[in-house]
């Protein structure tokens, strides 16, 4: 039996519709799921080191502390203050360690250098290492986020 | 003809509209905010998680998105019930018999 | 070759014709307990929730003794949707069972396990007690007070079982008591061991639906006159996913409103909560359990109430076998006693929980 054109073009509307809305409700039930497998972001506000522990006498001399998953590293400046780096390199995320004697940051991944700023000097690193804020307060050593310190 | 493909358009891009507006009433990030403040104080009572929405935000949001949701199923199934009519038909005239397989979807 | 479209070209390859071709031919009978039959469908559809579900807890959950709880705590509090994903788990399970009951004595009542399918009616009793270990082994994963002692209680009750009750308990819990072990133990067969022996059941029982087709009750059956009937594919299963919608729908709702909790931590050495209660699907054995006296002719209750349920389990799997005459006297008997096995099951559940 031949049937009409009519049925046809109903039938393709109506299909072009129930995909359209079913498209609809699957996105709108997909977006939590794709929100929930990507993990929450947890940097640390802050750090709290007991100074006692990080005395770092001598200019040029440092230590390295937690800072959440990843080393960071607290150095005394030759004015006596201090700097703190996220000690992990700018270019794929290998950790990184300070040479006192050359007074540079080397990454052994690919040979990456930065100098005792923490600004990249050779090899692949594109930016310089990341600081964080330090604030002394008697006992405490605190270390926060860049721009974050009250 | 062109009528029908203009009303089918006009139908979808509201239903986009909506399902972009509707996603800023989801609650996302604020339950991630919120939870770190529950946590804080499991730790200092040791009280039993309690889960679900705690801010008026949360509440509406919920309730927007179980409103746009039952909107679209309601379609949806206004739509199937349609098809099914349709398929009754096609069966009761036996056009199936006829048509090779890949015509019908 | 150029002519030819993107969907003939999958045809060639991959068949699919054949198939819908298959579903077309294949007719549901259209009768007025045709309702019953989507029953089955939809805890497929919860099988399917539960699956994607559970993928999603597994990228957070922890499955050890120190990290359990404050893995499940973590999901719930700082994973974004983390509680709707884990509400949408639990009541989803929730749904799943509930479906399967009602398939099984719809099932029951209207006899659907007449030769020849009796095989795929003992398969569905072999899939509701996976489905039991699913949700008995996933109970305790969280870790909190309630599901400690659920276990402890759980597993404690084959120990009743003459000879070899000790040996089942402690295979169960991997040791003497209920310890970390049992958790790496209940995650293993929730997460692996269950999902593959229900896949493997799940198919041997749809190969055999789609064998022997559906079954029409034997009231219908005896009218002799042709029923009236539709093609699986499209005229059933649109109705189906008209359905399906409606309890997607449902589900959604009911997580977000009703979201399921975490109690306190559990702790080894602390006294069993109060109100401690099983899941609702077994609180009927709970209450029946409690009932028992502590002896009974000198034997311990204990072990008769078990002995008693195993031999209702066994009746259960082989009342195909059992029913030999389903329009006689006898099968009239069975179908009562399936109306008194819902009655029982309400009144001792209720009873549990007033
Ligand atoms: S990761 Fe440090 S140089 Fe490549």
């Amino acid at each position: 039996m031949k049937l009409k054109d009519s049925l046809f073009t109903r039938r393709k509307f109506l299909n072009t519709l129930i995909g359209g809305w079913l498209t609809a409700l699957g996105a709108t039930i997909i977006q939590p799921v794709i929100k929930f497998i990507f993990p929450p972001y947890r940097e640390p506000e802050e750090v709290i080191l007991p100074a006692a522990d990080y005395e770092l006498p001598g200019p040029n001399s440092f230590k390295t502390f937690p800072w959440g998953s990843k080393p960071g590293i607290l150095k005394r400046n030759d004015d006596g203050s201090l700097t703190a780096f996220v000690a992990v390199c700018t270019h794929l995320d290998c950790n990184v360690t300070y040479l006192p004697e050359q007074r540079k940051f080397y990454c052994a991944c690919h040979d990456g250098w930065y100098d005792e700023n923490g600004i990249n000097i050779a090899g692949p690193p594109p930016r310089p290492l990341r600081r964080l804020d330090v604030i002394v307060e008697g006992e405490k050593i605190i270390i926060r986020r860049k721009g974050e310190s009250a | 003809m062109k009528s029908i493909f203009l009303y089918l358009k006009l139908i979808l891009s509201i239903g986009l509209i909506f399902f972009f507006f509707g996603q800023n009433f989801l609650p996302g990030q604020p339950v991630a905010q919120l939870g770190q403040h529950q946590l804080v104080k499991e730790k200092s009572s040791n009280e039993s998680v309690k889960p679900g929405p705690v801010n008026l935000k949360e509440k509406t949001a919920i309730l927007v998105f179980l409103g746009w949701m039952w909107l679209v199923i309601a379609i949806l199934i206004y739509l199937l019930i349609q098809k099914i009519r349709e398929v009754d038909r096609l069966y009761e005239i036996k056009y199936y018999d006829v048509s090779s397989h890949g015509q019908e979807k | 070759m150029p002519k030819q479209s993107f969907r003939e070209w999958l045809e060639t390859r991959l068949g699919w014709g054949q198939i819908v071709n298959f579903l077309q031919k294949k007719e549901v009978p259209r009768h007025k307990h045709t309702l019953w039959y989507y029953t089955g469908s939809a805890i497929l559809i919860f099988l399917v929730i539960q699956i994607i579900t559970g993928f999603m807890l597994l990228l957070y959950y922890k499955p050890t003794l120190e990290k359990a709880y404050q893995s499940v705590t973590q999901i719930m509090t700082e994973v974004s949707y983390g509680w709707v994903i884990r509400s949408l788990h639990h009541w989803s399970a929730t749904l799943m069972i509930a479906f399967v009951f009602i398939h099984l004595l719809s099932l029951w009542i209207l006899k659907a396990y007449r030769p020849p399918r009796e095989l795929t009616w003992m398969s569905g009793v072999i899939l509701l007690f996976l489905t039991l270990a699913f949700g008995f082994t996933g109970y305790l994963l969280p870790w909190d007070e309630l599901s400690l002692a659920a276990t402890k209680v759980g597993t404690e009750i084959p120990s009743t079982i003459p000879l070899i009750g000790r040996w089942v308990t402690q295979l169960l819990r991997g040791g003497a008591d209920v310890t970390g072990d049992t958790l790496t133990r209940f995650f293993g067969l929730h997460v692996s061991i269950l999902p593959l022996s229900l896949i493997l059941v799940l198919g041997f029982h749809l190969y055999l639906i789609q064998k022997h087709g559906m079954s029409v009750p034997l009231r219908e059956e005896k009218q002799n006159r042709p029923l009236p009937s539709y093609p699986f594919w499209p005229n059933f299963l649109l109705r189906e996913s008209v359905f399906w919608l409606i309890l997607l729908g449902s589900l959604i709702t009911l997580s977000l409103f009703l979201p399921r909790g975490l109690g306190q931590p559990a702790d080894l050495m602390a006294p069993a909560p109060v109100g401690v209660r099983p899941e609702w699907y077994f609180l009927f054995l709970f209450q029946t359990l409690k009932l028992f006296p502590a002896t009974i002719l000198g034997i311990p209750g204990d072990t008769i109430a078990i002995l008693l349920v195993m031999v209702a389990v066994g009746l259960f799997f082989f009342l195909p076998l059992l029913d030999t005459d389903p329009a006689g006297r006898k099968g009239k008997v069975i179908t009562w006693a399936a109306v008194a096995f819902i009655v029982y099951a309400v009144v001792m559940s209720l009873w549990s929980v007033l």
